[in-house]
C-alpha cells in the first residue's frame, strides 16, 4: 500500500518572523545605518521567505541564503533611496607621522567587554560608531564582526577580491577603534 | 618596524595569519613600544566589543507592521 503523500504544512507568519526576523532585521540596520531603512528591507526579505521557505525545507544552506538575500535587498535598497553625501573619508593610516610614530598619544582602554555592553549607552556608542563608518567599509565590518562570516564569504557576497576584503575589514576595524578611544581610554591621573 | 607597519598588519596579527618572522617582529616592536601595545590591544577589544553587541531590535510598533505584512501575503492581499 502506498504511503499517502504529506504535503509540507506551511510556516505561519509567526512562525517565519520569530524565526528569521530578529536576525534578517540586525543585519540590515548594521548595514544602513537607521530604522525605517531597515524595516523596509526586513520586510522584504520576509516576504521572499515566505515564497520561497518551501524550497530550503531541511537545507543547510537556509542561513547563507537568508545573508544572500538580506546584503542584496539591503545593497539595493540603499542605491535606490537619494545617496546621502558621505563625508571625506580620511584613511585612518594617515594617523602616523612621516617617520611612522602615531601622531597622537595613545592610551590603554579601561573597558571590560561583558560588563561594560550590559550599559545600554555603551551599545548605543558602538551601534552609533557602525552607523558612521563610511559604507564602503561598514558593509565588511558588519558582515565579518557582526555577523561573524568568513573574509572568503563575504568576498562572494559583495563581489570582491579576498584581499579588497581584507583591506576594507582593517580599515573600519581602524575607524572604529579611532572613533570609540575618546570614550573608552584610561584618564591620565 | 615601526609603529605604522604595526598598525599596518594588525588584521594579519590578530587573525594569526602574519608569517612567522614578520610575527616576531611585530611582538618585538610591542615589547618595547608601549603606544603600539595599547593602539593593538585596543584594536582587538573593538574586535571583541563589536562581536558581543547585542542585536538591534525591531521596535513593537516595526514588528507588528511587519507580522500584519506576512499576514497579508499569506492570504494573497
Amino acid at each position: 500500500m502506498n504511503e499517502p503523500e504529506t504535503k509540507p504544512t506551511m510556516p505561519t507568519p509567526e512562525e517565519v518572523f520569530r524565526a528569521h526576523a530578529p536576525r534578517v532585521y540586525n543585519l540590515a540596520r548594521r548595514m544602513l545605518g537607521n530604522d525605517a531603512d531597515a524595516e523596509d528591507v526586513t520586510q522584504d526579505v520576509l516576504l521572499q521567505v515566505v515564497r520561497k521557505l518551501h524550497t530550503f525545507r531541511g537545507d543547510a544552506s537556509l542561513p547563507t541564503w537568508l545573508h544572500r538575500v538580506t546584503v542584496n535587498a539591503a545593497l539595493a535598497h540603499r542605491q535606490k533611496r537619494a545617496r546621502r553625501a558621505e563625508h571625506e573619508i580620511h584613511d585612518p593610516l594617515e594617523r602616523f607621522v612621516g617617520d611612522g610614530h602615531h601622531a597622537h598619544p595613545v592610551h590603554p582602554w579601561s573597558i571590560a567587554p561583558d560588563e561594560a555592553l550590559q550599559r545600554r549607552e555603551t551599545a548605543e556608542l558602538i551601534g552609533q560608531a557602525i552607523d558612521h563608518l563610511p559604507e564602503v567599509y561598514r558593509d565588511v565590518y558588519v558582515l565579518a564582526d557582526v555577523e561573524g562570516l568568513s573574509n572568503a564569504e563575504i568576498a562572494e557576497l559583495l563581489d570582491l577580491g579576498v584581499a579588497a576584503v581584507k583591506s576594507r575589514l582593517h580599515r573600519g576595524r581602524l575607524l572604529m577603534r579611532n572613533a570609540l578611544a575618546p570614550h573608552f581610554e584610561e584618564v591620565a591621573s | 618596524m615601526n609603529c605604522r607597519e604595526v598598525a599596518e598588519l594588525l588584521l594579519e596579527y590578530v587573525g594569526g595569519e602574519l608569517a612567522p618572522d614578520a610575527h616576531t617582529r611585530l611582538e618585538l616592536h610591542l615589547e618595547k613600544c608601549p603606544p603600539c601595545a595599547h593602539f593593538t590591544a585596543s584594536y582587538r577589544l573593538t574586535v571583541t566589543l563589536t562581536r558581543r553587541l547585542p542585536r538591534a531590535e525591531l521596535s513593537p510598533e516595526a514588528a507588528a507592521r511587519l507580522r500584519a505584512a506576512l499576514e497579508a501575503a499569506q492570504r494573497g492581499v
